[in-house]
């Protein structure tokens, strides 16, 4: 219990795969005005991070490891990660997978995971990454709405604003490491 | 007044037509082809106009080797690749295409990791993932599938030049700031090449807020050097028209 509670916290606030790893930086800042696009796109990515990222740890474990083949690390990932976007796309008949398939998040959370211990954990800590995502998307879009009704700044405006607004959210997620 | 229309008439010609032609066009097309490599650097900067391939500038310019590390591997992948995919035009059909690139990019990547490792394994462990997230750079991806594909050898190449030069710069600037700020003191491959006693060192630059303001603060300064270099623009047009009404004017008071 302690172990989940703690994976959860430290995926979704301390460690966020967005504020803390960089990782799924372009859909964060392109992030759209419309909160019902935003929550499509997060459910499909969720989705998608836990299949993708157990396919991977799976392939990698069971067939790439027996045989040694380790430096194929890369190449192998982001093979996995187009056929699994492939028949998620057949499955559930979403337009965002294609879209995901240069999301960092996706590959970067894959290849973070192929050294884990085992599938449950995997998959676990895949749903609270992206949960995690979710999350500091959907506050980063009402932010931005938010942001375009006041008064910025000329040499502020547009993408120098909303890095600063993901500085003052990754100092205020932060505190939560000291959790952990 | 006579005098000075006559000399405008008189041009006089170093060379002859032909010559003068064939001059013309050479520095025509080094003006094409130098503006298509400095494309890569202003005009469609990928950080700061297109905002693309945010991860690395984040992620990794805690330290100028790691910057210098991913933007190496990042001109290699590009360049390589791109001039790859102008070769090989008519077997990358739009089927096949994006596989195609997956499988090039991330060859290539790995085989700029394993140079690395060569260079110094504590640097290629340090990176870890942010190295192999390259090879699914949104940079990557829209130069050649927009470019690479539709053009010829020789412009690819200047492409790819001028875009990791650009993603250098802009990485290497960052990384800069951020070491110096965060740590008072510049280290190239443990070597200290400068160490400022001024200040205290911040250590926020160092973590992953710092990293959001800083590169806040920097598109705000190149924001600051694109509108002031517009309004000199907008006053040099400005003092333009004042001298064409006022020439317009002393005509009509002429002929008057």
């Amino acid at each position: 219990m302690n172990y989940f509670l703690a994976t959860a916290i430290s995926l979704i606030f301390a460690n966020n795969i967005v504020l803390f790893q960089f990782l799924g930086m372009c859909p964060f800042f392109n992030a759209s005005r419309d909160i019902k696009h935003s929550v499509k796109f997060g459910f499909s990515l969720i989705v998608a991070i836990i299949v993708n990222s157990s396919l991977c740890w799976l392939v990698f474990n069971y067939l790439i490891t027996p045989l040694g083949l380790e430096y194929l690390k890369i190449v192998l990932t982001l093979f996995v990660t187009l056929f699994c976007l492939g028949i998620l796309r057949l499955v559930f008949g979403g337009r965002y997978f294609p879209l995901l398939a240069t999301n960092c998040a996706i590959v970067g959370f894959a290849s973070l995971s192929l050294s884990s211990l085992n599938l449950v954990e995997v998959m676990y800590s895949s749903m609270c990454a992206g949960i995690g995502i979710i999350l500091v998307m959907l506050i980063m879009a009402s932010l931005k709405e938010r942001l375009d009704l006041n008064d910025v700044p000329n040499i502020f405006k547009g993408l120098s604003i909303a890095f600063l607004t993901a500085g003052m959210l990754s100092l205020a997620f932060a505190i939560f490491s000291e959790l952990l | 007044m006579a005098d000075k229309k006559e000399e405008q008439e008189e041009k006089i010609e170093l060379f002859e037509p032909e010559t003068q032609e064939k001059i013309s066009r050479f520095t025509g097309k080094v003006k094409d082809y130098w503006q298509e490599f400095t494309k890569g650097v202003f005009s469609l900067n990928p950080f700061y106009v297109l905002a693309m391939g945010l991860c690395p500038l984040l992620a990794v310019t805690y330290s100028i080797d790691s910057a210098i590390a991913i933007s190496f591997a990042f001109s290699f992948a590009l360049i390589i690749s791109e001039m790859i995919f102008s070769i090989m035009k008519k077997f990358a059909t739009k089927e096949i295409r994006f596989p195609m690139i997956l499988l090039v990019v991330s060859s290539l990547v790995a085989l700029a990791s394993m140079l690395i490792r060569f260079y110094s394994p504590s640097l290629e462990a340090s990176l870890g993932i942010y190295l192999a997230i390259i090879a699914i750079n949104c940079i990557i991806f829209s130069r050649i599938n927009g470019f690479a594909v539709r053009n010829n050898f020789f412009r690819s190449i200047l492409d790819a030049a001028g875009f990791s030069i650009g993603y250098s710069l802009a990485l290497i600037a960052v990384a800069l700031t951020r070491e110096l700020l965060g740590t008072g003191k510049i280290v190239l491959f443990d070597r200290i090449l400068f160490q400022s006693a001024f200040y205290h060192p911040m250590q926020i630059f160092l973590s992953a807020p710092g990293a959001f303001f800083t590169i806040g603060f920097a598109i705000a300064i190149i924001n600051l050097v694109i509108l002031y270099s517009k309004s000199q623009g907008r006053k040099k047009l400005e003092k333009i028209a004042l001298k064409n009404q006022k020439a317009d004017s002393q005509k009509k008071g002429d002929s008057k």
